[in-house]
């Protein structure tokens, strides 16, 4: 069984940002600090679950980006994938996730994967469209934000749990191949260890070029972003402490901060 | 600044990683353990050894890594940023303290039965020199391993061990001879749950208080005799080679812990306005801060040098204890120095600085004391 695990790299979002000067994305610097997009850590640890109580799965990641990404599929190494894919999308800055679904579309279609992840959305971005965009360019049934999976090899069946409003769970069985989205919660994703670590290092990539062909002309344009505007305001208590307690606890309980 | 001369990409994807892992496992539950005066050992290796921070350095045969000291390097400086110094010692007592005597003298049992498992982090190890009687002058140690047939009888008591309450074995060292002189010493893995094996109390310290430190009581214990380290008599040479892994740990801690000091001092002083301007501004106490730096940088120097060296195969015995000796110098000047600076705030329990005081006063006085330093270092300039 092969499966090939999405991830993104994406800016630590700890380290100070600033806009480019378009005001189109975020001004990438010698000092910009990137990582792992953390709901792609789910899905890289729910297919190391898979392969550890699955023998003779192997685990492919992928990138799709500049050089820097490469970083990322290292990263995926460490924790334990079997090979990395680099796919060299020279363009920085926004990307719509119809490009880079297209991409990795391009490249799983040649590979017979059996099971894609993809984490339930990027942290940058929080679209969510890459992994549904995927499964329909390879025409794949797809399940998104998936609480808990049960593989049947024999069958070629995947049943899966996704988390909808409320608390809902909805079950259905999709046939393989297959691509899910994985919801955080779902395990805890694990350290790379210091052996892996080692052989990621020394390991190559795949590397592949993007490619351009049957690339559909964008539906969607980046007008612009901008920093999030400023909301916070300072109120000053009144009153004796006992006032000002009880002014707090209606504050607090206006705001649903305490249960 | 300079780093990449010595550590490649390599060596920094493994930093990174047990950085995070320092950030996200141990430093949010620092203060609990504190507090409580213990942590919990066995959970904590268990996670490092799952992930082999535990045998950097050993044989992949017994599940290490089988890496360099540049790496060995890497995993004491990380630990270094742990806040507080019991969690670090007590990591650098499993791996550069009670274990290094089984992987260079150990016997194939050993190494499989106890130094594997300490890898794995399924074992947490101690090491139990000090004796009410006897601690830096090590000769003078009266627990006594008397040979009977196939076993040996442990009878004594070993004090300020780290690690002691949860130990699931000791590397020991006992007399095996009364005869005077160097070889009348031997080491020996003591597994704590045998019979005879007594926690006569958990000790209470000034400083590396999530550490627990023990005294431990030895009363007619049988050990296997295929728990002897190496050659019997040979124990005293061998536990001072262990110390130089355990004097060296303490040098990149210090190194890393007092940059961590000055950077916590720093910051108060930019925000403490005394007399209408922040303390930083203050001539006196910027002069002293850069002396400190100074001196760091010179310890972190000869860390490296003495990691060349090791690499190289030469002996490191002088440097080493040059190196114990100006941490614990330095250590002593500056946690109190740097306490200062924080007026009455230092002395308050709740300011990381404060523990930082307590902490660091272990580092001239365990392992071998300043003074012991000086006494081998006098010795080998020939005076």
């Amino acid at each position: 069984m092969k499966i090939l695990v999405c991830i993104k790299q994406v800016v630590c979002s700890e380290s100070s940002l600033e806009l480019n000067p378009n005001g189109k994305w975020i001004q990438e610097t010698d000092s910009t600090e990137f990582r792992m997009n953390r709901f792609d850590e789910y899905a890289l640890e729910e297919a190391l679950l898979i392969k550890e109580a699955n023998p003779g799965v192997t685990i492919d990641v992928v990138s799709v980006g500049p050089n820097r990404v490469k970083d990322v599929v290292k990263k995926g190494l460490s924790k334990g994938a079997d090979n990395g894919v680099h796919i060299l999308y020279e363009e920085s800055g926004y990307c719509p996730p119809r490009k880079i679904a297209h991409q990795i579309a391009g490249y799983a279609g040649k590979q017979s994967y059996d099971l894609i992840l993809t984490g339930v959305m990027a942290e940058d971005d929080m679209l969510c469209q890459v992994g549904p965009m995927t499964a329909s360019l390879l025409s794949i049934p797809c399940a998104v934000s998936v609480i808990k999976e049960e593989i049947d090899l024999v069958n070629r069946m995947i049943t899966v749990q996704s988390e909808m409003e409320s608390g809902k769970v909805e079950e259905v069985i999709l046939s393989l191949p297959a691509l899910l989205t994985i919801q955080t919660g779902i395990n805890q994703p694990r350290y790379p260890s210091l052996s892996n670590i080692v052989r990621a290092n020394s390991q190559e990539l795949i590397d592949v070029q993007a490619s351009f062909q049957e690339e559909s002309p964008d539906k969607v344009t980046l007008l612009s972003i901008d920093y999030p505007a400023k909301s916070s305001k300072i109120c000053i208590l009144e009153g004796s402490a006992e006032e000002k307690a009880e002014q707090l606890l209606t504050i607090f309980h206006n705001r649903s901060l305490l249960k | 600044m300079g780093s990449e001369i010595y550590f490649t990409k390599e060596h920094e994807m493994v930093r990174k990683a047990i950085r995070d892992f320092v950030n996200k496992e141990i430093n949010p539950y620092v203060d609990e353990w504190e507090e409580k005066g213990i942590a919990p050992l066995h959970e904590i290796f268990k996670k490092m050894g799952d992930l082999g921070f535990l045998g950097m350095r050993y044989d992949e045969k017994y599940g290490g890594e089988g890496l360099d000291y540049w790496y060995e390097l890497v995993l004491l400086e990380e630990i270094g940023h742990i806040r507080c110094g019991g969690i670090p010692m007590a990591i650098a007592v499993q791996t550069n303290m009670a274990t290094p005597a089984i992987n260079e003298f150990g016997s194939e049992y050993l190494k499989e039965k106890y130094m594997k498992p300490a890898i794995k982090g399924d074992m947490v190890a101690a090491i139990a020199v000090t004796e009410p009687d006897a601690g830096s002058d090590v000769a003078a140690i009266r627990t006594t391993a008397t040979k009977n047939g196939n076993h040996y009888i442990l009878n004594g008591s070993k004090t300020f061990i780290t690690n002691g309450t949860q130990a699931d074995f000791l590397t020991l060292l006992a007399r095996t001879s009364d005869n005077p002189g160097y070889h009348s010493f031997s080491l020996f893995v003591v597994p704590t749950k045998l019979p005879g094996f007594q926690v006569s109390k958990k000790l209470d310290k000034l400083g590396m208080r999530s550490s627990d430190t023990a005294e431990l009581y030895f009363d007619n214990m049988k050990i296997p005799a295929e728990n002897l380290i190496g050659i019997e008599g040979e124990g005293f040479i061998q536990q001072m080679q262990q110390f130089q892994h355990e004097r060296f740990a303490c040098m990149p801690m210090t190194y890393i812990g007092a940059k961590d000091m000055i950077e916590e001092t720093v910051k108060y002083l930019r925000g403490r306005i005394v007399f209408g301007k922040p303390l930083i501004t203050k001539q006196v106490l910027r002069h002293r801060l850069v002396k400190w730096l100074t001196e760091i940088e010179c310890l972190k120097q000869l860390t490296y040098h003495i990691v060349r060296m090791k690499m190289a195969g030469q002996d490191v015995s002088r440097e080493i204890s040059m190196g114990k000796l100006f941490s614990g110098n330095l250590l002593d000047e500056m946690a109190g120095g740097c306490l200062q600076m924080f007026g009455g705030m230092g002395f308050m329990n709740e300011m990381l600085i404060s523990r930082y005081y307590r902490d660091s006063k272990l580092i001239s006085i365990g392992g071998g004391a300043s003074e012991v330093m000086s006494d081998i270092l006098s010795k080998l300039e020939g005076f």
